[in-house]
């Protein structure tokens, strides 16, 4: 799987954003990307085929398997990491988009096309609320899918065609959950980054407005 | 080994605006570390847990008992290592980024000026700018020429302190590993956990390589810490040079309790006239003379300083000397051939020296003996 797409992506988002935005990109592309890359992918590779139920009955593996996870962890991280970087791709095509106008128009419409400023903030600020929410979408199905942040070492499976209780124990419980927690920890921190660049934007767009109308009073 | 290419990238900018030995760590990171991970260790652990046999047939047993033998795999573990460790850089480089693109603006800004003002025609104002936006970029560390980001002020404090968590991490993760694993991989792990009847022996897969590699990774590891202790030391010294610097710039006068502190031979030496002096007594050829001898200075000097030790706590506490100068500025004096360094008997006289006497060659009696 090539995510040099992604990394490409990131990079181009990268000139647009502001200081903490900054952040954000390191944050996702070190405490993310890398680590899903390097370890997560290898950790769940095999997790059906290690998935071992105390049982001789055909069938009765599967089915459990697929009733414990019916997303896999790795799947779902996967997922999450796509979705939060779109949003960024927003504020690339406005920026192409501006650039586009001048080109057509042939002069110079903007100050400086890659400036937040005008409809390029409110595009901003429409991004980082969408990163924002997706974080949190994909943290609450991570937490309501498998019941908490937490993997067992045995669960126990009476679904047909077992004939009775099985147990079941999966590979790696331990390590799946280091993992997991570091799919958290930068997630609650790409929260945080996000809000407080909001609201960064926010008090120093208003600000300026304030201090342009005090301005035009007094003239 | 293509993931490895995302830090790749970022730790190359690191690697411009670093001294030689954190390029040294860096190439010892890169090669020694990434590169041996990706290719060597990876297909080394591979089949870790496919081929980590329990001696049962129990369903679960070997589940279990790896996750019991290795909560966390050496691979990943040197995965969060190599993360961990090149952390403290990345925010460096974050710093070293900013400095440069405010170094940048400033340009810009510049630029802007130097168009406006020559459309309107005012000269000073644009030259006030410029010695001001000169200082910032002096204050900024960047050097024009060059291109180069110079380490000093608040980047050089986000460089060490970068240095200081790097070697801080390093420490916790040898000191994790072994308190993991011990130094060592056994072959057999003994495990005794449900679902396991009883304990049951379970054997590694590949425990000779595995060593080798542990081993390798621990001294690459010890190597860096090294490295980064190294670099820390070079550092430190350099700061201390430029904290030296940047008092005598500030208060040329050496207090007299500082003074007294410092060696006797060292106080003669620092008190015999500087160069400059003897510039100023120079001959009509333009040939340089040297008046007096060193040794007849140094002799004047002690006796000078016993002198001085009396009056020291007077002078710090009254008036002060009347002439302060320090051996640091001599180049600025050679210039002017202004005042030269005396000890502080002299202030206690409150004499000015005169132009005349500086030129003059004729010895007085107050005067440093020739």
């Amino acid at each position: 799987m090539s995510w040099a797409f992604l990394r490409d992506l990131l990079s181009g988002v990268n000139k647009y954003s502001t200081g903490i935005g900054r952040i954000w990109v390191a944050v996702v592309f070190m405490f993310r990307l890398l680590v899903y890359i390097a370890v997560a992918e290898n950790i769940w590779k095999h997790e059906h085929d290690e998935f071992e139920c105390n049982i001789k009955q055909p069938g009765c593996e599967n089915v459990c398997f697929d009733h414990f996870f019916p997303v896999s962890h790795i799947r779902l991280w996967a997922l999450q990491l796509i979705m939060v970087s779109t949003p960024s791709l927003l504020v690339v095509f406005h920026v192409a988009y501006r650039e586009n106008r001048e080109k057509h128009h042939n002069q110079k419409l903007y100050r400086k096309p890659g400036k937040i400023d005008g409809g390029l903030l409110c595009t901003y600020l429409i991004s980082l609320i969408l990163k924002t929410g997706v974080e949190i979408v994909f943290l609450v199905l991570f937490y309501k899918l498998y019941n908490g942040f937490k993997i067992p070492h045995l669960v126990k499976c009476d679904i047909k065609p077992c004939p009775n209780t099985v147990d079941c124990y999966i590979s790696k419980p331990t390590e799946k959950m280091i993992f997991l927690y570091f799919l958290v920890a930068p997630s609650c921190l790409c929260i945080i980054l996000n809000l407080s660049e909001l609201s960064y934007l926010i008090f120093k767009y208003s600000i300026k407005c304030y201090l342009k109308r005090h301005m035009k009073k007094q003239q | 080994m293509g993931e490895w290419s995302f830090l790749g990238d970022f730790l190359e900018k690191v690697h411009k605006h670093s001294t030689v030995v954190g390029k040294v760590w860096l190439t010892v990171l890169f090669i020694f570390r990434m590169l041996v991970l990706g290719t060597a260790a990876e297909s080394s652990w591979g089949d870790e847990q496919s081929d980590f046999m329990c001696d049962t047939q129990q369903p679960g047993c070997e589940n279990v008992c790896y996750d019991k033998a290795f909560p966390i795999s050496h691979v990943r573990f040197w995965v969060l290592q190599i993360i961990f460790v090149s952390t403290p850089s990345l925010v460096y480089m974050g710093h070293a980024m900013h400095t440069v693109r405010m170094e940048e603006k400033r340009k810009m800004k510049e630029a802007e000026l130097e168009a406006q003002e020559k459309k309107n025609g005012g000269d000073t104002y644009y030259q006030q700018k410029c010695s001001m936006a000169e200082k910032e970029a002096k204050l900024s560390g960047w050097d024009e020429a060059g291109g180069q980001i110079i380490l000093r002020g608040s980047l050089l404090n986000t460089y060490v302190y970068s240095i200081l968590i790097r070697t801080a991490m390093e420490v916790a993760f040898i000191v994790g590993q072994y308190v993991l694993y011990g130094i060592f991989l056994e072959t057999l792990y003994i495990c005794q956990r449900a679902p396991c009847p009883h304990p049951v022996n379970c054997y590694v897969s590949r425990p000779t390589e595995k060593n080798v590699f542990i081993v390798f990774m621990l001294a690459v590891a010890v190597l860096s810490l090294f490295l980064s202790l190294a670099e820390l030391y070079h550092l430190g010294w350099k700061k201390a040079k430029e904290r030296c610097s940047r008092a005598y710039k500030a208060s040329p006068s050496t207090a007299p309790g500082r003074l007294e502190s410092a060696p006797q031979a060292e106080r003669a030496q620092m008190y015999t006239p500087p160069p400059d002096f003897n510039q100023c007594l120079s001959s009509p050829n333009g040939k340089f003379i040297s008046p007096f001898s060193n040794k007849v200075a140094s002799q004047q000097n002690t006796a000078n300083f016993a002198t001085e030790r009396v009056h020291g706590q007077e002078d710090a506490a009254g008036e002060g000397p009347f002439i302060k100068s320090s051996y640091v500025e001599s180049p600025e004096v050679a210039s002017e051939c202004a005042a030269p360094a005396f000890p502080e008997n002299y202030f206690n006289e409150k004499r000015r020296f005169s132009k005349a006497s500086r030129a003059s060659s004729k010895a007085r009696s107050d005067d440093l003996s020739v």
